[in-house]
């Protein structure tokens, strides 16, 4: 089966002194610390397969976000490139990009459309949406007033309607209390059992061992082992 | 139900972008979400206010207020020019519709910074969204100039009209030019939207809408190099859609007396075309500045 995520030769740098007026663009050019750069990615290469859930495993700083804001396209790679479905879904930040002064009911087709999807696709989900955030009560307010786990309820189920062949998905179990966690974690499981692959940032190993069917390992920006979850595991807790 | 397996993409680093013609179609297949990022703007900016997309024509008909009664009647404008509101009126339409796309394109992205730092898109939907913006108010503002042939009873030459297109196919590529740079420069220097504002007052003063182009002529041509500084001023692509749209929309051109005010013979003009074609090398310029810039800015939001 060939690959649907082909992560190839990544880099990425950031440079450590930025300038932020026009003044000090000039006059510090030739400042000995301006071309300095931080690697926040070396040579990353890894595949995901079809239908797979990939574990990316690191501490804090060792550049998981990064490989996967690449990944989704936010960030462009320093060096390298990337070939993904542009079916893609990340579950990032939620709810990003919605409009305070608009109802629940109209963010959930503005953020769709900024997710990619057609106002006709949408309307096709629109009560699945609306019945998985478990605010239909409240589809018709501003979402200026809701609390903020209903705007992380609302941008899940937003997310997770978007067909996505791809699920890139942060640390996104801190969703909403208890019962709502669990009706997404079903809903991941459900979505591996679709096909759908799914790449997982975590620092939590049980999540790799419970999700993923393979894992990476990523240290200070360098992958130092992929493959098998438990061999990646006990790779992560060997890092000092 | 198994998921379908459809296109793939394939993310290189900026610079190394994939071409002009893969980013149009990708902004083509956006037209959804420049309709919703529309819709929110416009549906979003009035909600809550009495009069909504109806404050559109506040700020133009006072600002024809302003410039028809002082520059008009107390600078005596209006004594050599005939039906002189409609010249004010035709020439502020285009102005508001250059100066708000490019104001507005300038912080396009720096506004939508939590959405470009989360979410995929093409980015030249935000700075477009600013000139969709701009046109729709256009659209409302025309309402306004139909308003005044009615009262002033006389309606423009439809021979006439033809110097519209020209001057659409102007206008579009600068203004959005001009909002594709601008737009990748603010978030790296935040000193460009400020710039951009004084930028854009001064070309209102440096076109003429307020003014015919003949009483700058004038003065020009009592200066030393009065020809260079003429052909100078007339390179101003803002002050060649004014005088293009004058000649379409204002009805005294074609009377004897108004004819002393043509730019252009015809709306087959040589510099109007060229001016139409400098103009989309400006955009292609433009895109191909953004489509470098726009990846790599991301991390100075």
């Amino acid at each position: 089966m060939s690959p649907v995520v082909k992560v190839e030769n990544v880099s990425r740098d950031f440079r450590k002194y930025y300038q932020q007026t026009f003044k000090e663009f000039l006059t510090d050019r030739h400042a000995k610390n301006f071309n300095k750069v931080f690697k926040a990615l070396q040579n990353i290469s890894f595949e995901v397969k079809e239908g797979s859930t990939l574990g990316l495993l690191g501490r804090n700083g060792s550049g998981k976000s990064t490989l996967l804001k690449i990944i989704s396209g936010v960030l462009t790679p320093s060096q390298g490139q990337v070939t993904r479905p542009v079916a893609t879904a990340a579950l990032l930040e939620l709810g990003a990009g919605f409009q305070p002064d608009m109802t629940g009911l109209e963010n959930i087709y503005l953020n769709s459309s900024i997710l990619g999807r057609s106002k006709k696709d949408t309307e096709l989900v629109i009560d699945d949406i609306i019945d998985f955030s478990g605010i239909s009560e409240f589809i018709d307010t501003p979402v200026k007033f809701y609390s903020s786990g209903m705007y992380a309820r609302l941008g899940f189920a937003i997310a997770i309607h978007t067909d996505p062949e791809l699920l890139l998905v942060d640390e996104i179990l801190a969703v909403g209390d208890a019962p709502f966690q669990k009706k997404c974690l079903d809903r991941i499981k459900q979505m591996q059992n679709e096909g759908r692959s799914i790449i997982l940032v975590t620092h939590d190993t049980s999540t790799v061992e419970n999700f993923c069917d393979s894992a990476v390992v990523l240290d200070h920006g360098k992958l130092i082992a992929q493959g098998e979850t438990k061999n990646a595991i006990a790779n992560y807790q060997a890092l000092p | 139900m198994t998921v379908q397996r459809g296109p793939k993409v394939t993310l290189v680093p900026a610079g190394r972008s994939t071409g002009v013609l893969k980013d149009f179609k990708d902004l083509l297949k956006s037209k959804e979400l420049l309709l919703a990022l529309l819709n929110r703007e416009l549906a979003g900016k009035y909600k809550g206010s009495f009069l909504g997309l109806g404050w559109t024509l506040v700020r133009p008909l006072v600002m024809l207020f302003i410039y028809a009664v002082v520059i008009g009647e107390f600078l005596g404008a209006a004594r050599s020019i005939e039906k002189f509101a409609i010249f004010v009126l035709v020439g502020l339409l285009f102005w508001n519709l250059i100066s708000d796309s490019i104001n507005m394109g300038a912080v396009s992205m720096t506004i939508n910074g939590n959405l470009l730092k989360k979410v995929w898109f093409p980015r030249e939907v935000l700075p477009l969204t600013s000139f969709a913006i701009a046109t729709v108010h256009f659209l409302v503002q025309i309402l306004v100039l139909i308003f005044a042939y009615i009262i002033f009873g006389s309606w423009p030459n439809v021979g006439n009209l033809l110097f519209l297109i020209p001057a659409v196919l102007i206008v579009f590529p600068v203004a959005f030019g001009f909002s594709l740079i601008f737009s990748v420069l603010n978030v790296r220097f935040r000193d460009t939207q400020y710039i951009v504002e004084v930028g854009l007052v001064l070309s209102f003063w440096l076109s003429p809408v307020v003014y015919p182009w003949t009483a700058a002529h004038q003065f020009f041509s009592t200066l030393p190099l009065g020809n260079l500084i003429q052909q100078i001023y007339l390179a101003n692509p803002f002050g060649l859609v004014v005088m293009a749209a004058q000649q379409a929309l204002w009805p005294p051109i074609s009377t004897p007396t108004g004819a002393i005010y043509q730019f252009f013979d015809s709306p087959f003009s040589i510099r109007l075309w060229i001016s139409v074609l400098a103009s989309w090398i400006f955009l292609y310029i433009a895109q191909r500045i953004f489509a470098r810039m726009a990846g790599t800015v991301v991390v100075d939001l």
